[in-house]
């Protein structure tokens, strides 16, 4: 199976006076999501793959963010973003994990995903072989590049631009393999 | 090189023992000590990552049969690579180290060993982010340890305060020939481990590394063993501190050939490791400096529907800061390449003559000198025993 990356940036608008203004990314902690504010995702994937971004609050709540079917990139193969800004709703703002998925292939089990609680699983060990819906969202964890346990500097934060519309600087995560490729954001409550 | 240099201690030991009756005895009366095993995740300058340390030492234990000090001692001989592809820190290559002292004790007359460990699990963070994997490692280190006949007690999210409390409660029952082991897993800082509460840019709820090393020297007291396993970054900075008070110790109180030698050498290797930490310091604070720039110069752009001229100017500034990271880096991993090539050949040969392993030539991580770092504690480690051991050896010839 040929190796790809997922790559993604991740930035904030918060409300304020004169409507949503960027928030600038901390170089040396994640990103503080207030309720309100408007996520910003741009993911840079094959445009022949299935890109999924889904959300978690403390390993127990998951719910879906996003689904970008193959060829909805705004230019093949390059960026595209994911989604046009979305308002994070007061539950979303419990948010502190968003997993960005990235796959040749529809996951099946993300397929019609919406939300799921998974109490009593936060703390358990990596699931061998994940089959119920909680396990494959559990499993996640040890998909994505491991956290530094230390106070790490962000790479600088990046651009998402779009000229004349929009300006958002973001957090950068990245990793590569086969199948199905996944990163995380962490971020921090107010 | 070891041989002849015990035969000499034994004859200086002895002649001293025979010339300063007073000072000899009082020496001889050594005090009631056990092995300690100071274990950290990662070198001073490196990252510990989730699902990577502790994982590799069940790895070891569970499925290869090797006891918690085997594993231990591995675990500190090579790097651990979580992304087989990379090279550098960022991408999870980190340097467990270890430091083991004194000798194994055993329980005295009838008298059965009792087996306790105190394990603490930091996952969930007040200020600061959180982590993924510490309370399923630790659970999984506590059934293993359990499994080894361990009294093993799982504490999770604990402030800095809680934690020590803990460590020092098990030590305070503890006994002559015990088995003790102190596990922390969680984010770690240059100072110390992290408690829940802990907050960077206050430095509170924080474990000092000064308060591990006074948790095993109040066990070694006692006459417990005791191991102290930090999964944290920068833990390394913990091995390091009870390495060097023993290198201390060693030149202060060292009276046989062997280890008045050996203290010179280990002087040498102590400079050698206190140059390249600095330079990863130096580097670090000089990149954060210029990255710094490109945050506050992101603070500068202009509005989202301003001329493009205006957006023109503003990231030619930006790519010309971001290229002014990359000189800095290229610069300094030049010189740490430099550094170490100096270093190397000094370390080669005493490496040679008392017949250890060769550090490593190639530098692997200019970031972080992981690498490096480990290679020089290994051989301090190794010739820290060798003067500990003619010292005890000459202590015994006395007697």
């Amino acid at each position: 199976m040929p190796t790809h990356t997922l790559k993604t940036v991740t930035g904030l608008q918060r409300p304020g006076a004169d409507g949503y203004a960027r928030v600038q990314p901390p170089t040396d902690r994640p990103l503080t999501l207030m309720a309100g504010d408007r996520l910003w995702v741009q993911a840079f994937a094959p445009d022949s793959h299935w890109v999924y971004g889904v959300a978690a609050s403390g390993q127990e709540r998951f719910w879906s963010l996003f689904v970008s079917e193959p060829g909805s990139q705004v230019a093949a193969g390059e960026r595209f973003p994911l989604p046009q800004g979305q308002d994070i709703d007061a539950a979303g703002a419990g948010m502190d994990t968003l997993y960005v998925l990235s796959a040749p292939e529809p996951i099946a089990w993300l397929q019609g995903f919406e939300s799921q609680d998974c109490e009593g699983l936060s703390g358990q060990p990596k699931p061998e072989n994940p089959t119920t819906l909680c396990e494959q969202l559990h499993a996640l964890i040890w998909q994505a590049p491991a956290r530094i346990r230390g106070q790490a500097r962000q790479t600088p934060a990046e651009l998402i631009r779009k000229r004349g519309v929009v300006t958002v600087f973001g957090s950068v995560a990245e990793h590569s393999g086969e199948g199905v490729v996944v990163v995380q954001t962490p971020f921090l409550q107010p | 090189m070891f041989d002849v240099l015990s035969r000499d201690s034994k004859t200086k030991g002895s002649k001293k023992g025979g010339g300063r009756g007073r000072k000899r005895k009082d020496h001889l009366e050594d005090p009631l000590t056990a092995k300690a095993t100071v274990v950290g995740a990662a070198e001073d300058s490196e990252y510990a990552f989730d699902d990577s340390f502790t994982p590799a030492l069940l790895s070891k234990m569970n499925d290869e049969g090797k006891s918690l000090d085997d594993a231990l001692g591995e675990l500190g001989d090579s790097p651990l690579l979580l992304n087989e592809d990379s090279a550098d820190n960022d991408e999870g290559l980190h340097h467990p180290t270890i430091v083991s002292y004194g000798k194994e004790r055993a329980a005295k007359g009838k008298r059965k060993a009792q087996k306790r460990a105190v394990l603490v699990a930091n996952q969930k963070y007040k200020h600061i982010s959180e982590l993924s994997t510490p309370a399923a490692e630790t659970a999984s280190l506590a059934g293993t340890l359990k499994g080894q006949g361990y009294k093993a007690k799982v504490w999770n999210n604990r402030t800095a305060k809680s934690m020590k409390s803990q460590y020092d409660d098990m030590v305070s029952k503890a006994k002559e020939g015990d088995q003790l082991v102190a596990y922390f897993s969680g984010h770690g800082a240059e100072d110390g481990l992290v408690g829940i509460k802990y907050n960077f840019d206050e430095n509170n709820d924080m474990m000092p590394y000064s308060e591990v090393s006074s948790v095993v020297s109040a066990a070694t007291a006692k006459g417990a063993n005791i191991r102290f396993i930090m999964d944290a970054c920068h833990s390394g900075t913990g091995a390091q501190l009870v390495r060097s008070q023993q290198i201390g110790k060693l030149a202060e109180e060292g009276e046989t050939m062997t280890g008045k030698v050996v203290s010179l050498a280990l002087g040498a290797l102590q400079d050698n490791r206190g140059e390249l930490l600095k330079h990863t310091q130096d580097r670090t604070a000089a990149i954060d400096e210029a990255e710094q720039a490109i945050a506050d110069h992101q603070e500068l752009a202009p509005a989202d529907d301003a001329p493009d001229a205006e957006w023109d100017a503003w990231e030619a500034k930006d790519d010309k800061l971001r290229a002014k990271v990359d000189k800095i880096a290229a610069r300094f991993d030049r010189k740490a390449k430099t550094l170490w090539k100096r270093m190397f050949d000094g370390m080669a040969y005493v490496a040679q003559f008392t017949g250890l392993d060769e550090p490593p030539k190639a530098v692997a991580d200019p970031r972080t000198m992981g690498a490096q770092l480990q290679a020089i504690d290994k051989m301090s480690n190794n010739l820290l025993k060798w003067g500990q051991d003619a010292e005890a050896e000459a202590r015994e010839a006395a007697k």
